[in-house]
C-alpha cells in the first residue's frame, strides 16, 4: 500500500510560513482557510495535517531563528512567525 | 547543534509524554467548531455541517499519529513497542519459543566454547609491556637440547655461545632474552629451607638475566632478575611466580630473600613475578620459578650450558622503534654464520659449505611468546571451530524454518494488520524485532553452555593441568562474539521469513477462511531441509572417521603389557645425587622397591615406552659402511623389559652379571636388526657404536620387540638398551661427570595385583632412602598410555557431540517441516480423502515428500564429505579416504531419522478425518 503524499514535502510548510508572514498570527483553522483561498481547488489538503506541521514548525523555532511560535489567547492557540520581519520564508 | 537540541526536545518529550495528546484534542475541537460554524453559515443543516467539517480534517488518527511521531522518539518508542509486543507473542506459545532458544543456546554455545579457547590460545598476546614490539629470532617450535638445524637450514634454538654474540653484536635489540627451550621436560625439585614439608617437584624455567627486562616487566614484590645474577659465580637467585606466591605461600612477605632448596642447592627468591604472568609461553602447567641461566650448570648439572655446540636456548627480543625487519634478519643471519663458522663443529668443508648456503634465521613475531602449544592445536581447534560453525548453521537453518512455519501461521493475522493500514516494512520489522529478540535469548543462554563448554574443554584438552593460564569465563571479546553471533543469526535468519510473513493480502482478511489448496511447505523451507540434512551428513561421517581413528589408534599393539604396572618418574640429580653415586642408588631402590607386598618387578630406566621423551644417537655397525641413522638410547636394569611387558625375542635380555665392568653389552629392538643386517645375518655378537672409531662400544647380547616408544604412531623406530651403569667403551672415564645418561628417569613397577595405595608407597619408600629424593610424576602404566591419545579422544568426542546434535536437530528440522505441511494441506487432504484417496497412498505422498527431501540431502552431503576430507586427514591415523561402512552406517542413520521424520506426520496425515476436516474451515 502506497501512501499518498497530495502535497509535496516542505510546500505546505512554506505556505503556512508565507501566510502568517502576511496576515500575521492566526489560528490553525484559519490557517487552513487561507491556504484553502489562495490555492482554489489546486490543493485538496485534509485540514488535519496541517497540525502535526504546526507543531513541527514550533519545535524548529525553539532551537533554531526559523519556524513559528505559538500561543494560547484565549482558550485559541494562535500561530504566529517566531521573529516578525526576519525573512523565514526564504530561508525554507 | 540544531539536530542535537532537538532530537534532545523530542527524547524529553517522550519521556514525559508531554500533554500533546490533550493539546492535539482542543485545537482539534476548536478547528471542528470553526469550520462547522463556516458550513453553517453555508446553509447545511447542523448535522451535515459538523459531518462535512470531520471530513475536511481527514483520518483522525493519521493525524494523531503524525502528531505524535512530531512530538516524540518514534523510532525508540515503537522498537520498545515492537519488543514488548515480540516478548508477548513469545511467551504466548513457549514450547516454539523454548525449542528455538534452546537450539540456538546449543549452537551458539559450542561456538563461543571453542571461540574461548581459540581467542586464548591464539590470539593472545603475553601480559607483557608492548608486545608488538617482541622478536622472536626462529620460528619453529623444535625443542629442547640438540645439535644441528632442521632440513631446510632453519635455526630456532641457540647455544649459550651464540646467544652471547648475537646480544653483543645486535643494537637493533633494547634487550635480546634468552630462555631454556625444553624446562618443561626438566622439574626442578624444591623445598623451602627451614621448612618440614617434603620436596615438591615443580616447573621451574632457567632464563638470561634480562629476561624480565625484555618483556619490560616489573617484580610485584622485590626484585626481579638482573644482568649481575646471570653471571658464573654469582649466588644462586630466583623470581618466584605469582600464582605461586599467593596459592602456595599466601602472598607471604617473608618468601622475599629467604633460601630455597632447589635440587638441593640453595636458592634465594629475589622477587615475584608480576601479577599474570605466565612465562614466555602458554603451558598447561607454567613455570613456578625463573632462575638465571648461569646458575643452571650448578643446579641442574647440565653439560650443555656453557657446550658451544649444543644448542638449548629460545630467543625473544625487543627491537628498538624503526629497526626494518627485513635488515635485521640479514644481519642475524650474517652474525650467527660468522659466530658458528668459528666453532669446532663447523671446521669441516662440508659443514662450511652448509653454513654459507643453508643456515639461517627466521624472525618471527614474538608477542605471543613461544608457540608451542598453539603449534599443537591449531589444526585441531580449526577443525572444531567448522564443525561447531556447522552446527551453529544447522540450527539457523531450523530457526528460519521455525519462523517461517510459524509466519505462515499468523498470516491472517498479518492480512488484518495490513488492512488495518500498517505497512510491509512495519510488519517486517516486528518479526524482525522477534526473531533478534529469540536469538538475543538463545545468545544469553549460549553463554550458559559456553561456560560450561569451555570448562569441560579444557579439563578434556588438558588434562592434569595446573594454573593453565586460561579462563574458562567468557571474556569481553567472547561477549562481544556471542552477541555479534546472535544478532546476526537473528537478522540474517530472521529476514527471509519476515518478509515472506509480510506478503500479506489484506483481501484474505475480510474474506475469512483461507481456503487455498497450494500449500505445503515453501521452496525455502524444504532447500533448508536439504542443506540441514546434507551439512549433518558431513559432520556424522566426521564423527564418525574421528572414532574410527581413535580406535585405530588405541588398537595398534604397543608390544607392551600395562596392566598392574605404575610409573614413578624420578631425578636423581634433584636429590643431589653425582653421576659416581648412582649405582648404589639403583641398588637401593631395587631393594626397597621389592620388599613392597606384591611387587614383583623393579625396573629402572632412563624413560618408559609411551611418554613424550626420546634420546636419539648416531648407530654404526662395526665393519659396515657408514649409516648415517639415529637410534634412540636407553638405559635400563635387569628387571626392565619385565617390568614393562617387552619380550625377548633372540639371545637375552640385560643380566645382573651386566656389571659396571662386566662386558658392555647391548640389547636392540627388531627394527634396528632390520635396518642395520641383512636377514641372513646373525645381529647377536655383533659390534656397534656411535661412530666409525667407536663402533666397538656395545656388542649386542639380544633383540627385543618393537615396543612402543614415546607415540604410537612413531613407526620404524630402531632402539638399543644397555645396562644402567655401563658407559660406551670408548667415552673418556672422567667424562662420566658430564654424562647425564647416568640419570634415570623412571622407575617401573609390576605388581601381582592393583594397588591403589601405590603412589604413598612409591612417595614412602624414595623418602627413605633419601629424604631429597621426590617423585616427579606418578602414574599408572595405562594412564600414561591413555594421555597419549588425549587429543584425539578431545577431537573424537567432540565431533562426536557435533555429529549428533546437527543429525538431532536436522531429524527435527525434517520433522517441522513436513508436519508443518501436513497440517496445511489438512483441507487438501480431506478433500482428496473425500474423492477416494486411499489412506496408503496419503501416507506415500507425505513419506515421498519427507524422503526427496532427506536424499537431496544426502546427494549434496557425499561430495562435500568428500571434498572435506582433505582438511581433516592430517588429524586422522591411516585413514586417507572416505571410509565405505562409516559413509553408509551416516547414510543409513539419515534416511533412518528421515523416515522417522516423515512417518509421524504421514501417519498423521492419514487419520485425517475427510468431514471434520472440510468442516474446520
Amino acid at each position: 500500500v502506497s501512501e499518498k503524499t497530495d502535497v509535496k514535502q516542505g510546500t505546505l510548510a512554506l505556505m503556512v510560513l508565507k501566510t502568517l508572514d502576511v496576515l500575521g498570527p492566526l489560528h490553525g483553522w484559519g490557517i487552513a482557510r487561507r491556504i484553502e483561498q489562495i490555492s482554489g481547488a489546486l490543493l485538496s489538503v485534509n485540514q488535519g495535517t496541517l497540525y502535526p506541521l504546526l507543531l513541527k514548525l514550533e519545535q524548529e523555532a525553539r532551537s533554531s531563528r526559523s519556524g513559528a511560535r505559538r500561543r494560547t489567547i484565549a482558550g485559541r492557540v494562535i500561530t504566529s512567525l517566531r521573529d516578525r520581519g526576519a525573512d523565514n520564508s526564504r530561508m525554507m | 547543534m540544531k539536530a542535537l537540541r532537538r532530537m534532545w526536545k523530542r527524547m524529553s518529550n517522550a519521556v514525559t509524554s508531554r500533554n500533546g495528546e490533550q493539546r492535539l484534542r482542543e485545537e482539534m475541537e476548536e478547528h471542528l467548531r470553526m469550520q462547522a460554524k463556516e458550513n453553517l453559515r453555508k446553509g447545511m443543516s447542523p448535522d451535515e455541517a459538523r459531518r462535512q467539517a470531520l471530513i475536511k480534517w481527514g483520518a483522525i488518527e493519521a493525524v494523531r499519529e503524525h502528531y505524535h511521531a512530531e512530538n516524540g522518539l518514534p523510532w525508540i518508542e515503537t522498537l520498545l513497542q515492537d519488543v514488548r509486543f515480540a516478548a508477548r507473542m513469545l511467551r504466548k506459545s513457549p514450547v516454539f519459543t523454548m525449542v528455538a532458544v534452546l537450539t540456538l543456546a546449543l549452537g551458539i554455545g559450542a561456538n563461543a566454547a571453542i571461540f574461548t579457547l581459540i581467542n586464548a590460545l591464539m590470539l593472545k598476546y603475553l601480559p607483557v609491556a608492548d608486545p608488538k614490539m617482541l622478536v622472536r629470532l626462529g620460528n619453529d617450535n623444535n625443542c629442547c637440547v640438540g645439535i644441528g638445524w632442521q632440513d631446510n637450514g632453519e635455526y630456532s634454538y641457540f647455544s649459550t655461545d651464540s646467544y652471547e654474540y648475537l646480544r653483543k653484536n645486535l643494537p637493533e635489540f633494547e634487550e635480546l632474552a634468552a630462555m631454556q627451550a625444553g624446562f618443561a621436560y626438566r622439574p626442578v625439585v624444591v623445598r623451602q629451607d627451614g621448612r618440614n614439608d617434603a620436596p615438591r617437584s615443580v616447573v621451574g624455567e632457567f632464563v638470561s638475566g634480562n629476561y624480565f627486562k625484555t618483556f619490560g616487566l616489573n617484580a610485584t614484590a622485590g626484585r626481579v632478575l638482573q644482568d649481575r645474577d646471570d653471571v658464573r659465580g654469582a649466588p644462586f637467585t630466583a623470581v618466584m611466580s605469582y600464582e605461586t606466591w599467593r596459592t602456595r605461600f599466601n602472598s607471604d612477605a617473608s618468601v622475599l630473600g629467604s633460601t630455597f632448596r632447589v635440587n638441593t642447592k640453595p636458592v634465594t627468591v629475589v622477587g615475584i613475578a608480576p601479577k599474570g604472568f605466565y612465562g614466555d609461553r602458554m603451558l598447561p602447567t607454567p613455570p613456578e620459578f625463573y632462575l638465571p641461566i648461569e646458575s643452571m650448570p650448578g643446579i641442574a648439572n647440565v653439560p650443555y650450558v656453557h657446550n658451544s655446540q649444543t644448542q638449548w636456548l629460545y630467543l625473544i627480543g625487543r627491537v628498538r622503534p624503526g629497526v626494518s625487519q627485513g635488515m635485521l634478519q640479514e644481519k642475524v643471519n650474517m652474525l650467527l654464520r660468522q659466530q658458528l663458522g668459528a666453532t669446532d663443529f663447523f671446521s669441516t668443508k662440508s659443514r662450511q659449505q652448509e653454513l654459507k648456503e643453508k643456515i639461517h634465521v627466521v624472525l618471527s613475531a614474538g608477542g605471543g611468546g613461544i608457540q608451542s602449544l598453539q603449534e599443537g592445536y591449531d589444526r585441531q581447534l580449526r577443525i572444531l571451530m567448522s564443525a561447531s560453525g556447522i552446527v551453529l548453521l544447522i540450527a539457523c537453518a531450523n530457526l528460519a524454518n521455525l519462523l517461517l512455519a510459524r509466519g505462515m501461521a499468523r498470516k491472517p493475522e498479518m492480512n488484518v494488520r495490513t488492512a488495518l493500514g500498517a505497512r510491509r516494512g512495519r510488519i517486517v520489522r516486528q518479526l524482525l524485532t522477534e526473531s533478534v529478540l529469540l536469538a538475543g535469548a538463545g545468545g544469553l543462554a549460549g553463554l550458559a553452555v559456553a561456560y560450561a563448554g569451555t570448562r569441560m574443554l579444557l579439563m578434556m584438552a588438558f588434562p592434569g593441568a595446573e594454573d593453565m593460564p586460561i579462563n574458562a569465563s567468557p571474556s569481553a571479546v567472547v561477549l562481544a562474539f556471542a552477541f555479534g553471533l546472535s544478532l546476526l543469526t537473528g537478522v540474517l535468519f530472521g529476514v527471509a521469513p519476515a518478509w515472506v510473513a509480510s506478503k500479506a493480502e489484506p483481501a484474505d482478511a475480510l474474506r475469512g477462511g483461507m481456503r487455498s489448496i497450494a500449500g505445503g511447505a515453501t521452496l525455502l523451507q524444504t532447500s533448508l531441509v536439504v542443506v540441514q540434512a546434507g551439512l549433518s551428513l558431513v559432520l556424522l561421517v566426521c564423527a564418525g572417521l574421528f572414532a574410527k581413528s581413535l580406535s585405530k589408534l588405541e588398537h595398534i599393539d604397543l608390544k607392551l603389557d600395562p596392566v598392574n604396572r605404575y610409573i614413578v618418574h624420578i631425578n636423581p640429580q634433584t636429590a643431589g645425587y653425582s653421576q659416581r653415586q648412582v649405582g648404589e642408588l639403583y641398588r637401593a631402590i631395587e631393594e626397597r622397591f621389592h620388599l613392597l607386598m606384591r611387587v614383583e618387578k623393579v625396573g629402572i630406566t632412563s624413560y618408559t615406552p609411551m611418554e613424550d621423551n626420546n634420546n636419539g644417537w648416531g648407530v654404526q655397525v662395526q665393519g659396515k659402511p657408514e649409516h648415517n641413522v639415529i637410534a634412540s638410547y636407553i638405559k635400563v636394569n635387569p628387571e626392565y623389559f619385565d617390568s614393562v611387558g617387552t619380550r625377548v625375542v633372540r639371545g637375552r635380555g640385560i643380566l645382573p652379571t651386566d656389571t659396571v665392568d662386566a662386558p658392555h653389552v647391548a640389547v636392540v629392538n627388531k627394527e634396528f636388526v632390520r635396518q642395520l643386517f641383512k636377514p641372513e645375518e646373525n645381529p647377536i655378537g655383533q659390534h656397534f657404536g656411535g661412530n666409525v672409531k667407536s663402533s666397538g662400544d656395545w656388542e649386542i647380547v639380544g633383540v627385543v620387540e618393537d615396543t612402543a616408544y614415546q607415540s604410537a604412531t612413531w613407526k620404524d623406530h630402531m632402539m638399543y638398551f644397555v645396562p644402567t651403569l655401563q658407559r660406551p667403551l670408548s667415552a673418556a672415564p672422567n667424562s662420566i661427570d658430564e654424562d647425564e645418561n647416568m640419570y634415570a628417569g623412571a622407575i617401573v613397577l609390576k605388581t601381582s595385583g592393583p594397588v591403589p595405595e601405590m603412589e604413598e608407597l612409591a612417595r614412602k619408600t624414595l623418602a627413605g632412602i633419601n629424604p631429597n629424593l621426590s617423585v616427579v610424576r606418578f602414574q599408572t602404566f595405562s594412564a600414561q598410555i591413555a594421555d597419549q591419545f588425549s587429543q584425539a579422544r578431545l577431537l573424537s568426542r567432540l565431533t562426536t557431540v557435533f555429529g549428533v546434535l546437527a543429525f538431532l536437530l536436522a531429524t527435527l528440522g525434517l520433522y517441522g517441516v513436513t508436519a508443518y505441511g501436513v497440517e496445511r494441506r489438512t483441507a487438501e487432504i480431506g478433500i482428496r480423502m473425500a474423492l477416494g484417496a486411499e489412506r496408503r497412498k496419503v501416507t506415500a505422498m507425505v513419506m515421498r515428500g519427507a524422503m526427496v527431501q532427506a536424499l537431496l540431502g544426502l546427494g549434496l552431503g557425499v561430495p562435500t564429505t568428500i571434498f572435506c576430507l582433505k582438511y581433516v586427514s592430517s588429524q586422522l591415523y591411516e585413514i586417507k579416504s572416505v571410509d565405505g561402512w562409516v559413509l553408509a552406517g551416516a547414510v543409513i542413520a539419515l534416511t533412518l531419522a528421515a523416515i522417522v521424520a516423515g512417518g509421524i506426520p504421514a501417519r498423521r496425515a492419514a487419520s485425517i478425518n475427510p468431514v471434520q476436516a472440510l468442516r474446520a474451515e
